[in-house]
């Protein structure tokens, strides 16, 4: 069973598939039935032949006295070469045993260092933004935390050391699997779209290749078959998505490039072109400039009193306009003249 | 051979129609029934944008044919007496109404809330249906 992961990286919406292991034929499954047999308090000193009986009922498989020595020899060995059991032959019982009642191999014999680090990255994963995550991953992340984290001494009550916004979940995020899997398998999609500033509702069939957030919004982007060209709906406003078959429209993969990477927002001015955008910044907005890059293209030309020329390669979008104009007197658009213009206009 | 859980995205004309609001905006059919999408903009001349419901007897002619068929479900829209109030004039809604089957083949339909209508029933006539069988729904 595959399970799928979302994962906000800067404005785009990433996915990971998490596929299982096939161990069957592995070694890890006879140390699973060996540890099974050393847990079992009603035999409590096992012999050899104990573990090859359960490892042939098991597994359907029976080892012979030397793989089984084997096996217990590399599950005694020590982290990262094996599982660190405590597993000793107790000559008085003439049988095996664990000395550490507690330890267990399929209770994810993890070291303190270990779950110590489990701890903290499921700690980041929740404050970045665990709430758009898909409800697979929640309920990986409870498995976890169910299974291992008992030990690490969580304390429910802690308060955060880390906080970002995590908005709560807004209209329309209830389709993104629907929509993530239209766009990774290239099915087109029918749904209903009313326009907030025009006030109409729409029929779409878009043909999707990318779902994208940006300042806690979600959007799904791809060819409009209405409009003849690429758009981006905000999921907030889509209603009930449906796959149909059809036919998919494929975009230029340097289109598709360039919305991943050159623009900044997720409404390109319609005809703009990736292109040299120069701004002039007050010695307070260079700090944050520097701080707080807007682009990976961004460069920086600071004047001697501390004030800049910044210059960015990118496709000028509305976004780009209203942050430039919510940043008042400390930015300038210098160039190009036409986006001057338009930043102008939407004041 | 068709299947009885087949469903298709239906090419709809509603050009013609005089009631733009609501609005049709997609119209599904199959074997099992014909669900009608409409968009509705809470209108500026009621206050606080009035209120929205459908009779529960409201149905579908085809024409050509006599038969009614009835309304099976109304989705985000209450049956009548109830209805659904709006906050402003500004609130907009997306209701989805569902009929019994309609033979899937291109034609003209006529959607009959009131047989006699006022104007604020829910009325639309001479709804073109195209292509019924072109597009299928994707499980």
């Amino acid at each position: 069973m595959n399970s799928v992961l979302f994962v906000r990286s800067g404005n785009n919406l990433l996915f990971f598939e998490k596929k299982s292991v096939n161990l069957s034929k592995s070694a890890f499954r006879r140390y699973k039935v060996i540890d099974s047999v050393l847990r079992n308090s009603m035999n409590r000193y096992p012999k050899m032949v104990d573990f090859m009986e359960a490892c042939h009922s098991k597994l359907d498989f029976y080892p012979s006295e030397e793989t089984i020595q084997k096996d217990i020899a590399n599950m005694r060995l020590p982290y990262p070469d094996g599982f660190d059991a405590p597993i000793r032959y107790n000559r008085a019982e003439r049988g095996y045993e664990y000395t550490d009642s507690e330890y267990s191999l399929l209770g994810v014999s993890l070291r303190q260092e270990e779950i110590d680090a489990i701890s903290e990255a499921i700690n980041i994963i929740r404050s970045i933004g665990g709430t758009r995550m898909s409800d697979k991953f929640n309920h990986a992340v409870e498995k976890i935390l169910s299974s291992t984290l008992e030990k690490a001494n969580v304390d429910e009550n802690k308060e955060p050391v880390i906080q970002t916004m995590i908005p709560p979940t807004s209209r329309g995020f209830e389709h993104i699997e629907l929509i993530y899997k239209a766009c990774r398998e290239k099915i087109p999609l029918s749904f209903i779209h009313f326009s907030y500033k025009k006030r109409t509702f729409n029929h779409i069939l878009l043909h999707p290749f990318l779902i994208k957030e940006f300042e806690n919004r979600w959007y799904v982007i791809g060819y409009s078959e209405l409009h003849d060209e690429i758009r981006t709906f905000g999921l907030d406003r889509v209603t009930e998505p449906l796959f149909i078959n059809r036919n998919y429209h494929f975009i230029d993969p340097q289109l598709v490039h360039s919305y991943l990477n050159d623009v900044f927002g997720v409404f390109p001015i319609p005809g703009a072109k990736k292109e040299l955008i120069q701004i002039h910044v007050s010695q307070l907005g260079t700090h944050y400039f520097q701080a707080y890059p807007l682009h990976e293209s961004q460069t920086i030309e600071k004047e001697n009193e501390g004030t800049s020329f910044i210059r960015f390669e990118i496709i000028a979008s509305v976004e780009l306009a209203r942050y430039f104009l919510s940043q008042g007197r400390h930015v300038k658009i210098v160039k190009p003249k036409w986006f001057k213009e338009f930043t102008e206009n939407l004041a | 051979m068709k299947n009885t859980e087949d469903v298709y995205l239906v090419n709809v004309d509603a050009s013609d129609l005089i009631i733009k609001n609501p609005k049709i905006l997609r119209v599904l059919m199959g074997a099992q029934y014909i669900k009608i999408d409409f968009g509705y903009i809470a209108p500026w001349m009621y206050d606080r944008g009035g209120w929205i419901r459908i009779a529960p007897y409201t149905h579908i002619q085809v024409h050509g044919s006599k038969k009614k068929y009835a309304l099976k479900e109304a989705i985000n829209i209450p049956l009548a007496p109830q209805q659904f109030e709006f906050e402003s004039t500004e609130d907009w809604r997306v209701f989805s109404l569902l009929f019994e089957p309609i033979p899937l083949k291109d034609c003209v339909i006529d959607i009959i809330e009131e047989e006699v209508p006022s104007l604020d029933d829910f009325n639309f006539y001479n709804i073109k249906l195209k292509d019924v069988t072109e597009m299928l729904l994707r499980g």
